[in-house]
Formats: C-alpha cells, sequence, structure tokens
C-alpha cells in the first residue's frame, strides 16, 4: 500500500501544464528567482492527510467535551492567568487566518509542484487551527466564571492596542512578496515562535490548572512541524538561485525585526506576568528556543550558503529579558482599555522576577506600588492619567504599533520625525528604515492617538463598548476581584484626556524655537 | 479557584458569541468557529489595514470581486462545513473508496474490467481530467486569498481541497488499474488533455478560470457551469453510463463520491448568488453582473461540452440529445434566479 501512495505521490506533482488559450498575469510578483523542481516536504496525499488529521481530531475535541468538561479543566485554572486568554487566544486567531491566506499567495505564485503540495496541506491545517482556537475561546466562555470577555473576544480585539502589533505584523503573512511572506510565517514566525508558543505555553498552563489550552495547542503543534519542513524547503528552493541570497538576507533582516518587535514583548509579557504557579521566565525559554535552537543550530544550516542570522538577533536576545516588563507596564496602566481583569505581582512574584531579572524591583517597583495604591476606584486616579499627567504618553509606531517604550522603559528609541507634512512616530530607528522604504504601506489607517485626541478615556471605552451589561462596569479591573468594581463613571470622575504625544512633540518643539 | 457567581453579579456575563447574528435560530457550532476571523473594516476592527500590500492595496479590497454586497459577513454555508466535519467526511469517503478499490483488486475483479472500456474510456477519457481538477483547485486557493469573509474563504478552501482529492483519487485509481493487469495506458494523461481535441473545450475554460481575478467570478464559474455543464457531463453521463454498460462498481462509486462533493459546493455557491441577488442596495447591479458571467462562462462551457461529443459516442450517447439534456438540467439549475438569460443569448 505505501509502494502505492508513493507512486501516486510522484504523480500527482505532475498535473501542472502549461497554459495556451490564457495566461494569468502574476498576481503576487516575487523578486525571487525559483526552481521548477525542488525536494518535496509533504510527502502525504489528501487521502492520507484526512485520516490523520481525522484522527487528532477525535482525540483532541473527545478529551475536550468529555475529560476536560467532566474534569473541570478550566474551572479549576488559576484567574490571572485564565484572564489572559481573552486577547492571546483571539490574536492566535488571526495569526492562523493569515498563514492560511499565505498558502493562496504561495500555491498561485510558486510554480513549483513539489512545494505545493506542502502549500495546499498547510492551507487545509491554518483552517484547522482558526476553527480550533475559535472553539477553545467559546469552550471558555461557556466555562469560565467571567466569561464575557470570550464571548465578546473577536468583537473586543478590534480595536484592542495590544492586538494591533500582532495584526499588523500577520499582515505581512498575507500581504508581502510571496517569498517575503513565507519567510515572515514559516521560517519565522513557525520554525523560530511556534515552539516557545505552543509547547511553552503548554507547560506554563497545565502548570497553572488550565488544561483545555494544552489539549489544543499541542495537536495543533503537531502541525506545526509540518510548516516547518515547508519554510526549509521553500528555503532551499530560493538558496538553489545566488542571485536570491541578498533579498533572502534583506528579508530575514526585517521579517525577524517586525516579528520580535511584537512577539517578544508580547509573549514575554504573557509569560512573566500571567504565570501564578512560576516555570521559567520569558528568557529562559528565548535563550532555548530562539537563541539556541533557531539562532544557533537553524541559522547554522544557512551559512554555507552565505546568510547570517538577522541582525537584531542579538538585540532580540536583551529585549527578551526587557520589552516585556515596559510592555506589561503599560498594559496594566492601560487597563481600562483593555477587556480582561489583570492581576498584579505579589511579593512572591517580585521574589521570581528578581532571581530572573536581578535588579527588576528598583527599576519597577515605584510603579507596582502606585498601580496597587490606585486599584480602588475612591482614590479616584488611574496610572495612564497619572503616567499622561506627568509625561506625555508614548506614541505607537507608525509601522509596527508597538508603543515608544522599548526596547526598556526607561531608554526607549521612540522617534518623531517629520515626514513631508506629516510629523510621524516610530518605535526604533529600524521602523523607520521600514517606513522609509515603502512608506505608502503604512499609511492607511489613522493612529490611535490622532483619532482620539482630546478624547476623555471614558468616552473611548464607551466608543470601544469596554462595558458590562449594566451599562456602566468595566470589562477590565486593575485586580481580579474587589467588592467594588470600576464603573465608566469612575474613569470619568478621573479625568483623564487622551492627547497626542506626536502633537505634543512637536508643539513642544516649535515652543521651543 | 473560580469564584461562583451570585445572580446580579455584574462579572456574569454572556456565555456566547452575541455578537454573531446566527442564520437560524440557535448559533451554530460552524457560525461559532468561523465567524469574524477575518478582520471586517466595516465592522469591529475599525482601525484598517495596518500593513498594505507592495502595490498599496489593502488586505481585502471591495473591488477584488464584481459583486456587491452591504455585508459579506452574512453569508453561510449551507452544508455548515468547517474543518472537522469537513476531514471527518472526506475521511469517511476516502475510506470507503480505498476499501472497496482494494477488495476488487484483491478478489481478482478489477484485473478482469473490460481491456476496451479501460482503453477508452478510463484511459483516454478519465484519466486526463486529473487535469481539469487539479485547474480547478489552483483558482480555488487563488479565490481563496481573496474573498472577502472568512466564511466564503472557508468554503473556497474546503472546495479547493476536495479538487486536489479527487485528481488525487483519479491518479491512485489508475495506479491500481495498472497494477491489477487492466490494459490502459501507463502513462499520466497529459498528453491527452494537451492534445486530444476532446479536451481542448475544457482545457480552454479551465485556463480562462485559472486566469480569472474575480473570486467569486471563479466560484460561480466553476460551481454553476463548469461543474455541471462539462464535468457534470463527463462524469455523470459519459463516464457513468459507459461504467454502468460494462459494470464497472469501483468507477461508479469514485465518481458518486466526488459528485457529492460537487453537489456541496453547488450549495454554497448557489447561497453565495442568493446572497448579492438579495443586496438591499446592490441586486440590480449583480443581477447584471452575475447574468454576465452566467453568459459568458456558459458560451466557453457550451464549446467544451460541444468537443467532448466524440466521448460521447464512444459509450453510445447521442452527442446532441447530451447537450440538450445537460442544457435543459442547468436551466433548471439556474432558473429560481430570475435572470434573464435568454435576453442575453445564454
Amino acid at each position: 500500500m505505501t509502494d502505492r501512495f508513493a507512486v501516486a505521490h510522484d504523480r500527482v506533482k505532475d498535473l501542472d501544464w502549461e497554459p495556451d488559450y490564457f495566461r494569468a498575469e502574476p498576481r503576487y510578483p516575487t523578486r525571487y528567482k525559483l526552481p521548477k523542481k525542488t525536494k518535496d516536504p509533504f510527502k502525504h496525499l489528501i487521502r492520507q492527510y484526512c485520516a490523520m488529521e481525522n484522527e487528532k481530531d477525535d482525540r483532541q475535541y473527545g478529551s475536550l467535551t468529555d475529560l476536560c468538561t467532566r474534569t473541570g479543566a478550566i474551572s479549576n485554572a488559576e484567574p490571572r492567568w485564565a484572564e489572559v486568554q481573552k486577547i492571546v487566544l483571539p490574536t492566535l486567531t488571526l495569526a492562523e487566518y493569515g498563514a492560511a491566506k499565505c498558502q493562496g499567495l504561495l500555491i498561485d505564485a510558486v510554480e513549483n509542484a513539489e512545494l505545493r503540495q506542502g502549500y495546499l496541506a498547510q492551507m487545509m491545517d491554518e483552517v484547522r487551527h482558526y476553527n480550533q482556537q475559535m472553539w477553545l475561546i467559546r469552550y471558555w466562555s461557556k466555562h469560565w466564571s467571567d466569561p464575557e470577555g470570550f464571548a465578546y473576544a473577536l468583537k473586543h480585539k478590534g480595536q484592542n492596542l495590544f492586538y494591533r502589533p500582532g495584526r499588523s505584523f500577520f499582515e505581512t503573512f498575507m500581504n508581502s512578496d510571496p517569498i517575503s511572506s513565507s519567510v515572515s510565517l514559516q521560517v519565522m514566525g513557525e520554525t523560530a515562535y511556534t515552539n516557545p508558543l505552543f509547547v511553552a505555553m503548554t507547560e506554563i498552563a497545565a502548570a497553572n490548572g488550565d488544561n483545555a489550552t494544552p489539549t489544543v495547542f499541542l495537536s495543533i503543534q503537531s502541525d506545526e512541524s509540518r510548516h516547518m519542513a515547508n519554510g526549509y524547503a521553500t528555503l532551499a528552493a530560493v538558496l538553489s538561485e545566488p542571485d536570491n541570497i541578498p533579498l533572502l538576507q534583506q528579508d530575514l533582516n526585517d521579517m525577524f525585526w517586525r516579528g520580535s518587535r511584537f512577539l517578544d514583548p508580547f509573549m514575554g509579557a504573557v509569560y512573566d506576568y500571567f504565570q501564578k504557579v512560576r516555570l521559567k521566565s520569558y528568557a529562559e525559554y528565548w535563550d532555548e528556543w530562539i537563541w539556541e535552537d533557531w539562532g544557533g543550530a537553524y541559522m547554522a544550516r544557512l551559512e554555507p550558503f552565505g546568510i547570517t542570522p538577522p541582525v537584531t538577533l542579538e538585540y532580540s536576545k536583551n529585549l527578551a529579558r526587557t520589552g516585556q516588563h515596559a510592555a506589561a507596564i503599560l498594559a496594566y496602566a492601560a487597563w481600562p482599555l483593555n477587556y480582561w481583569r489583570f492581576d498584579p505581582p505579589t511579593e512572591a512574584d517580585f521574589e521570581w522576577f528578581e532571581e530572573k531579572y536581578p535588579g527588576y524591583y528598583d527599576l519597577y517597583g515605584n510603579f507596582w506600588d502606585l498601580y496597587k495604591a490606585l486599584a480602588d476606584p475612591s482614590e479616584g486616579a488611574t496610572p495612564l492619567g497619572v503616567m499622561a499627567s506627568v509625561q506625555r504618553l508614548p506614541a505607537f509606531c507608525r509601522v509596527c504599533q508597538m508603543p515608544g517604550i522599548l526596547p526598556e522603559l526607561f531608554a526607549p528609541t521612540e522617534r518623531i520625525v517629520q515626514k513631508g507634512d506629516q510629523w510621524e512616530a516610530f518605535c526604533s530607528a529600524e521602523c523607520e528604515a521600514l517606513f522609509d522604504r515603502e512608506p505608502h504601506r503604512y499609511l492607511a489607517y489613522t493612529p490611535f492617538f490622532t483619532r482620539y485626541d482630546g478624547w476623555d478615556l471614558a468616552d473611548i471605552i464607551l466608543d470601544w463598548g469596554l462595558v458590562r451589561a449594566d451599562g456602566k462596569t468595566l470589562l477590565g479591573q486593575p485586580v481580579l476581584e474587589s467588592d467594588r468594581p470600576w464603573t465608566v463613571d469612575d474613569i470619568r470622575r478621573c479625568g483623564v484626556e487622551i492627547q497626542d504625544p506626536v502633537r505634543l512633540y512637536v508643539e513642544e518643539l516649535r515652543g521651543q524655537k | 479557584m473560580t469564584k461562583d457567581r451570585e445572580k446580579g453579579d455584574p462579572y456574569d456575563g454572556p456565555r456566547d458569541f452575541g455578537y454573531i447574528t446566527p442564520a437560524g435560530r440557535r448559533l451554530s457550532e460552524y457560525e461559532a468557529v468561523t465567524l469574524y476571523i477575518q478582520p471586517d473594516p466595516k465592522g469591529f476592527d475599525r482601525p484598517g489595514d495596518l500593513t498594505t500590500r507592495p502595490d498599496g492595496r489593502g488586505t481585502w479590497n471591495e473591488d477584488s470581486t464584481a459583486m456587491r454586497c452591504e455585508d459579506w459577513f452574512a453569508f453561510r454555508d449551507p452544508a455548515e462545513m468547517w474543518q472537522r466535519p469537513y476531514i471527518s467526511r472526506q475521511t469517511d469517503q476516502e475510506r470507503s473508496i480505498d476499501r472497496l478499490i482494494r477488495h476488487w483488486a484483491e478478489s481478482g475483479a478489477l484485473g478482469q474490467l473490460d481491456g476496451e472500456w479501460a482503453r477508452s474510456g478510463l484511459g483516454e477519457i478519465y484519466l486526463p481530467c486529473a487535469f481539469m481538477e487539479h485547474g480547478i483547485f489552483r483558482a480555488m486557493a487563488y479565490a481563496q486569498r481573496e474573498a472577502l469573509s472568512d466564511t466564503l474563504a472557508t468554503a473556497l478552501t474546503l472546495n479547493a481541497t476536495d479538487k486536489v482529492r479527487h485528481a488525487q483519487d483519479i491518479v491512485l485509481y489508475h495506479i491500481e488499474l495498472v497494477a491489477a493487469g487492466v490494459p490502459i495506458r501507463e502513462d499520466n494523461g497529459k498528453a491527452s488533455w494537451i492534445g486530444d481535441p476532446i479536451f481542448q473545450g475544457c482545457r480552454r475554460v479551465i485556463e480562462r478560470l485559472m486566469a480569472t481575478d474575480d473570486w467569486a467570478e471563479i466560484a460561480v464559474a466553476t460551481n454553476l457551469v463548469i461543474e455541471p455543464l462539462v464535468a457534470g457531463s463527463i462524469y455523470d453521463e459519459i463516464l457513468a453510463h459507459g461504467a454502468s454498460r460494462i459494470g464497472d462498481m469501483a468507477t461508479t462509486v469514485i465518481l458518486a463520491e466526488a459528485g457529492r462533493d460537487r453537489a456541496r459546493n453547488l450549495a454554497w455557491t448557489r447561497r453565495l448568488v442568493e446572497l448579492a441577488l438579495d443586496d438591499k442596495a446592490d441586486s440590480d447591479h449583480n443581477r447584471s453582473v452575475i447574468t454576465g458571467w452566467l453568459s459568458s462562462w456558459r458560451t466557453d462551457a457550451t464549446a467544451a461540452l460541444t468537443g467532448l461529443g466524440p466521448a460521447a459516442q464512444r459509450v453510445g450517447l447521442d452527442p446532441d440529445h447530451l447537450n440538450d439534456q445537460v442544457h435543459a438540467s442547468w436551466s433548471r439549475l439556474v432558473e429560481p434566479f430570475d435572470l434573464k438569460l435568454a435576453e442575453v443569448g445564454a
């Protein structure tokens, strides 16, 4: 039987032909030259693929609907961990969706039957993954004690300030030169980051009493190894043509920057700040999976071709130690604009932070003291309001959408620069350079601060619909439980006016002149 | 560790996806796991495109199809197909094909297949159809990228996968026939697809499909014209008739399984057309667009069908009768749309 499938597999790669009657213009042009024949990363027929996935589906959904439900798989989860899934899971669904779109690009653009076999299977896998993740979100909404952030996660994520950088990055999966998209998704996103995402997060989830997420994530990760193979096979095809080498190096540099800029602060904040039962730090996971496995072993295989690791790999090693603290502090400070409940670090957490990130408390302790002091609405102030009263808020980068607080909260590389008639904010020289190369790609939206300049924080909350069924209690809360949850009226009493930091910067600059 | 919520507790909120308006009385699993994953700039995802395409076009573009719709997210696949039921169904279908073919191969029945039928029917007609299925897959894979909602993209992805499966089933069956000693060509049939006059109309319409940029047109042309007029003629009439004449059960089973998928894909495409025709603002516009598509693609499909005449004769079918019969069925198929196709010569 195996021989029969092996013969068939060779045959199905010979179903292309050169059209005579109509010839399509390239719909997704690529700068790369690609050979028509290469190694096949996916030696399965649909018949075999379906049988394999069907068995995995039965195991996963069976486990969730039966065992997990009977054993209270998520009702026993640590609330701190559970709450952050309200942003993690919907963000992931777009990554999967963008990945499915990427396969459409590749199938259309890459005239190579071997590679196309792998892309087809991945296209189906990605449908599987976004369906699985939506199923999991619904499972949480049915079983979690504070369900609204799950039940309306897909609605609320659309405006969320921490989802936007993810969306911006995931758009590179589906909006770039098809090979650049493959580099972003398969070489960078999947090969470098899915292990820390789906494997490490599984460990943390299980330790924190969440047995549903590992059930789904491990099933997803069993597909990811095939996607990594797709990425490597695509790379091998690209590397066979010397003219491609400089293009590939540029794409590796650019896409690693874009990915790391979002993923490291985001995942780092989730791992380091939302574990209750603590395992390894994000930096430790990063060193193992990104630095050693990807930056070391994987990239070493490309060295003979003249490809070097991304120029900012070492920078990201530092970002994986600092960026998550900056991102977490801004996320906590902006809790009213989020749709989940926060749980500030305890003394035990500070001990852990100090051990993992020496000097942590000296740097950030004051913020947490302030945060805890302002947790009760009777105090009449929010951390975001206090920050805005002391100095202008960090602007969001025109390219990557990250706030201008990176790589370190107290040493950011934010820059506000005049581009033509407009002033634009960037988180770094690297993002500014990306903008300068293709400015038109980043100007199709209105930045948050431009849209809401002069608004009261309470009105933004209402505009985004971040209140519960009573019309006043906020979805986001600064602590997990409180006898007196915050309402939108409490926020209005705080009198926080959002002001565009780019405008403030320019006014300040002109005032100095 | 979960705090039990009491009635009236503000944290005791909704337990399902209330942002989705279900098509039926209750939210289906299909709707829950599919809808609003694709960002909707007119809905929840207001900021717009954060990183556009290199040419400045957006991630999704209303002008990617000539059809217009107030809300593409209102589309629902009537089969409510998402990945799990789809894979489960495909696995069942493939298992039944595999089991039966294996059984007939091992029992020796496959090897006793009529030689003339195997040579001229399966080798000369069925085998080249793998290329037709593959071409439709290529068009559908592109269309899923550009479709304007997640429910549409999912339907197109599953449709694309169907076509790959059908192409592979033909290839696998051919390998079984060769292994069983059936007197059939051993090459993959590409020469017939490229050069045999009976396939040139088919190849032309498939190449046109592969060069079409409008994702909705690809769906309509495939499932409302090419499949019922061309593929339907080959599979349901010519091959089914030829197979039944000589008692070829194996081919009949494979054709029936693929036919189930074609029926499902026809159903979702009908729903897409109904959505467009029911659009409050652009019903007339859509009527004109769809009428134009059906007319134009029917012309090419009819040419393909004419080219298949000698194949029909090989199995004892009268080509003119087949032509009339298939077109009569097609007219009944599109009649509910009330499109006045006769006025544009279709």
